[in-house]
């Protein structure tokens, strides 16, 4: 398990603040209104024990957007929201309001575009912070139980290691909570800790 | 993984790709294009000729540093993947699906997907893969439409929903104005002297305009319910007084025709709970009413049970049981539909509307309980609802055990087993030794024996009507008649007392009569009263009129706020009915008015009054009391709607009746809120209409002065007349008494009885009947007579006239009689 003291975890929060700016301002201009991401909270945990954080705030049925990533250390990243609020948050990004209960189709979409724009944002930031060529794949949705979904029921799953990241995305007075996942598999873990033990080493 | 090199696989593969319904741009490490498919030939009107080589700002000059163009970067270089959704991207890329759309500019909707191609030893190359995605976008576009027309439908649909309600509403009150006017005045006419046939034709008419009513009531009932406006009370309620209640109202139906009511209520069914108790009791009405409808011989029982309390929640079980008649399994399944009875021809058999169980079924279901019938034709249904209430904190008013009645012996002689039982239950929450007998013969069987056991029984409880070819009466006849047992006391139980045979009673020497059913309460009282064990002005009879007639006697001005003209002369009949004298106001302000000049014991108040409304005037007469006095104001409002009850509460009303106002509810609600008369009410024995002034100390055997039952009688013949002919009575009594005294000196025995006669006769007719059998005495006086022994008779009719006389004047002093 990768544990960071105060200063090291400000290090990484302020970084990834700098990532989630440029996905800010991308996702500012395709909707000509104001969008603010900030990551307030960073830290390394288990799948379980994100799992549990995140029904913590009573989001047991989430969706989300995972994107696979590799290169030196591989996984998948993800873009958690509540359930209802991603439909909240979809709808008024885009500007339209549905008489329906449901993401549509094309709505759905639109979601996996702005997971896949934050989530690639982040991955970046993580690269140009570690040094490292990371590449990812294109997104894809889920939605359900968080326990599905984030998994931790698996023998192999339990020597992943999560980076855990909360995430306040803001626009037009409203701020929705998100969570951003990186959850790196377990055999990639040593490679991880250098990179990062090489990171830290500066700051 | 395909081999790029496999020779054979590439023209196939190029024909593939080339064939692909969707477009396939392949960008080298410079942003060249190195492969253009087919579709994005067709689709961007640019052959693969001049596209290829070819980087897409140099194709597309106006898509330099659009997201799509970032997004090729950000593969190439990071070999990050992307998409980019139609939703927020309509068309990124120029493209058109026919020459048409091109001609009118009309773009292609596109979703795209930018990934980069890792096949080391090449350097990477970037895949774009265009979409068309014009249908789907339409459809969904179309698929908004339609639910914003759902959702303007639905708010339309409300609206009418809301519009139908307030008209109903509305019309409501429209209506019931003049029923209550019908419905009152039907009441009053029943309540004068009527000839059979003028009866008979008005109880009809009283009755159709009853049954008018339910439906009203129950149509605007449904209504309301299936609007979803149904709001269940929340407050604390005597379970045990609300079934004793309903049972009294289902009484006299069951008695007409001959079938048994009863309740049993299993000792854990906690005494205070928390619901709605005029919704419960809308159900157990309903129920009990089509019960008692359907049955023509057996019995109808109510069985109450609940289970365990948890949580402050208890689930409370009732069953209506009836040996009626019946219904199929077919019928069973459609009885809980509107409109729908057993079947069609009960309801040209029985009457009925066929809501009341659809409204209860809601009702049950809105308390989170549910409603099933078990029905054998030709034996009996057995209707069961369950209902979760909360059980109150605290109890409310707790009868005291009687510590008094304790290991007391008693005896029930009951004919029905259900009847037995109700009592047994009653009397062993008292902690009295009970036995139960079914006939007479065992009954005096009984009695003997635990005399001759030296364990005598205290009381006897009987009822009226016995198998076994002896009925109470006579029974009571028998007990009194054998030394060893006529020391038992004795209470005599009846369906319907009538007037009349209190004196039978008496006679048999019976000491206390109720009548069926018999409330906890009065059960009570009067076996504390028979056994002596109250602090008693004794009448030697103690019965249900008795106590509740105390009850009915009101002192008290009332004022009646009431603008309509006949509601005004419903209620003024009512209240004068129930002995109360009421002034009228017409509206508002001439209620503020009366009330500065005198003070009232209460005010009825109509909520719909011209110039200054109900809740206006009472908002003003709460301010100008300012919190010192407060006299109780009670709505009457025509309204029955939701909210009223609160809005009349909000304003600084006590309470509020629905109208149309029956003579009952009117003496609930009097008996409720005016103060109590001197007299205690609850262990109420004196009968006011045989008041025995000082009796206490009189020897028990001197019969009391005046007969309740005539006196009763004179009373509602009389009415305001009574008193000024109680005045002429004793007047003229003073007078004939003079002259008696006048003539006996002279043996003037023919004058003697000639008065003796007159006298004897209007004794008798204003229940004086010892006083009349005193007279009598002096009609037999003979020259064989002896003075002494004459005089000696004068004195007895004075005496027992001067017992009359004290009587009657408190009877008089005691009664308002609504002098103006």
């Amino acid at each position: 398990m990768i544990s960071l003291t105060e200063l090291q975890r400000d290090a990484f929060t302020e970084l990834l603040n700098i990532g989630m700016g440029r996905a800010a301002a991308a996702l500012s201009e395709m909707v000509s209104e104001e969008v603010m991401l900030s990551v307030p909270f960073v830290d390394f945990m288990s799948r379980h024990d994100a799992s549990a954080l995140i029904q913590e705030k009573g989001s047991e049925r989430i969706m989300a957007v995972s994107q696979a990533f590799s290169g030196l250390f591989w996984g998948d990243t993800m873009l958690v929201f509540p359930e209802t609020k991603s439909l909240e948050l979809v709808r008024s990004f885009i500007q339209e309001s549905f008489p329906l209960e449901d993401m549509t189709e094309m709505e759905q979409e639109a979601f996996m575009e702005i997971g896949n724009i934050i989530l690639n944002s982040c991955i970046g930031s993580i690269a140009n912070m570690l040094h490292q060529e990371v590449s990812s794949s294109l997104p894809s949705l889920w939605r359900g139980a968080c326990t599905d979904i984030l998994g931790g029921q698996h023998a192999s799953d339990t020597d992943d290691v999560v980076m855990f990241l909360r995430m306040d995305f803001s626009l037009q007075e409203r701020s929705i909570d998100g969570y951003v996942m990186f959850i790196i598999d377990g055999n990639a873990i040593a490679a991880l800790q250098a990179s990062i033990d090489e990171f830290l080493s500066h700051v | 993984m395909i081999a790029h090199s496999s020779e054979p696989m590439a023209p196939l593969l190029g024909a593939v790709l080339h064939a692909c319904e969707m477009g396939m741009i392949v960008l080298d490490g410079a942003q060249r294009i190195v492969l253009w498919n087919e579709w994005m030939a067709k689709a961007a009107a640019i052959p693969p000729a001049q596209a290829l080589g070819a980087t897409l700002d140099e194709l597309f000059p106006h898509m330099t540093g659009t997201r799509a163009h970032q997004a090729v970067q950000n593969a190439l270089q990071h070999g990050m993947a992307a998409i980019l959704s139609q939703t927020l991207h309509k068309a990124p890329f120029p493209l058109y699906r026919n020459a048409a759309e091109q001609q009118e500019g009309t773009r292609m909707q596109q979703m795209v997907i930018i990934k980069p191609i890792d096949l080391p030893p090449l350097p990477r190359h970037c895949l774009v893969q265009i979409t068309d995605v014009t249908s789907g976008a339409l459809r969904e576009q179309l698929l908004r439409k339609q639910a914003q027309a759902m959702q303007e439908l639905a708010e339309e649909c409300r609206k009418a929903a809301n519009a139908k309600s307030a008209f109903l509403a509305n019309m409501s009150h429209e209506i019931r104005t003049p029923m209550n006017g019908v419905l009152g005045m039907l009441s009053l006419v029943l309540s004068t002297p009527l000839d059979p046939e003028q009866q008979q034709y008005v109880e009809t008419a009283h009755s159709c305009g009853d049954m008018l009513l339910t439906l009203l009531n129950d149509i605007l009932d449904l209504s309301k319910i299936e609007a979803g406006r149904l709001v269940l009370e929340h407050i604390p309620f005597d379970m045990r007084l609300l079934t004793e209640d309903v049972i009294d109202l289902m009484a006299e139906r069951a008695y007409k025709k001959g079938v048994e009511l009863a309740c049993l209520m299993s000792p854990e069914v906690p005494r205070t709970v928390c619901g709605d108790p005029t919704r419960l009791r809308q159900i157990l009405t309903n129920l009990l009413s089509d019960a008692i409808k359907f049955t023509e011989q057996g019995e109808v029982v109510l069985r109450v049970t609940c289970t365990t309390p948890e949580d402050n929640d208890v689930i409370l079980q009732c069953a209506v049981c009836d040996t009626g008649i019946g219904m199929s399994p077919e019928a069973q399944s459609h009885i809980f539909e509107a409109f729908t009875q057993a079947d069609g021809s009960t309801t040209r058999k029985y009457g009925g509307t066929g809501l009341g169980l659809t409204i209860t079924r809601h009702l049950v279901t809105a308390m989170q309980g549910s409603l099933t019938v078990e029905s054998t034709p030709g034996q009996g249904s057995i209707f069961r609802f369950t209902a979760r209430l909360g059980v109150a904190a605290s109890p409310a008013t707790v009868s005291p055990v009687a510590t008094s009645l304790q290991g007391r012996r008693i005896l029930v002689v009951a004919s029905h087993a259900i009847t037995r039982q109700v009592l047994q239950r009653l009397l062993a929450t008292w902690g009295m030794q009970y036995c139960g007998v079914a006939d007479g013969p065992e009954a005096l069987h009984e009695l003997c024996v635990a005399a001759a056991a030296g364990t005598p029984y205290e009381l006897a409880l009987c009822d009226a009507h016995l198998s076994g070819g002896m009925d109470g009466l006579q029974l009571a006849h028998a007990v009194k008649a054998m030394p060893a047992t006529a020391g038992v006391r004795l209470i005599l139980v009846t369906p319907f007392g009538q007037r009349g045979d209190g004196a039978a009673a008496r006679a048999a020497g019976i000491q206390g009569y109720l009548t069926k059913p018999v409330r906890q309460s009065q059960l009570h009282a009067c076996l504390l009263t028979v056994l002596g064990l109250q602090d008693a002005q004794t009448g030697p009879l103690v019965t249900r009129h008795t106590l509740e007639e105390a009850r009915a006697k009101r002192r008290g001005h009332i004022l009646l706020a009431e603008d309509n003209a006949v509601n005004q002369k419903v209620a003024l009949g009512m209240l004068k009915k129930l002995g109360c004298h009421a002034d009228v106001a017409q509206n508002g302000h001439e209620v503020i008015a009366a009330l500065q000049r005198q003070s009232y014991a209460l005010v009825l108040m109509d909520c719909q009054m011209p110039e200054l409304d109900g809740f206006a005037t009472t908002s003003l007469v709460r301010q100008a009391e300012g919190g010192e006095r407060h006299t109780p104001i009670l709505a009457m409002t025509a309204n029955a709607m939701q909210g009223d009850r609160e809005r009349c509460l909000a304003a600084g009303m006590d309470d509020y009746l629905s109208k149309p106002i029956t003579l009952d509810v009117l003496r609930e609600a009097l008996e409720r809120w005016l103060p109590e008369d001197p007299i205690a009410l609850d262990h109420m024995l004196a009968n006011p209409s045989d008041p025995v002034p000082a009796a206490i100390s009189h020897p028990s055997d001197l019969p009391a002065p005046l007969d309740g039952a005539v006196l009763d009688t004179l009373r509602e013949l009389l009415e305001e007349a009574f008193s000024e002919t109680m005045e002429m009575f004793m007047h003229d009594m003073a007078a004939h008494l003079e002259e008696i005294r006048e003539a006996l000196p002279r043996k003037d025995y023919l004058t003697v009885c000639t008065i003796a006669h007159t006298m004897k006769g209007s004794s008798s007719n204003i229940g004086a009947l010892h006083l009349a059998t005193r007279c009598a005495q002096l009609m037999h006086l003979q020259a064989t007579t002896p003075p002494a022994q004459a005089n000696q008779y004068c004195t007895e009719v004075e005496l027992e006239y001067a017992r009359v006389q004290e009587a009657l004047a408190e009877l008089c002093s005691r009664t308002p009689l609504g002098v103006a």
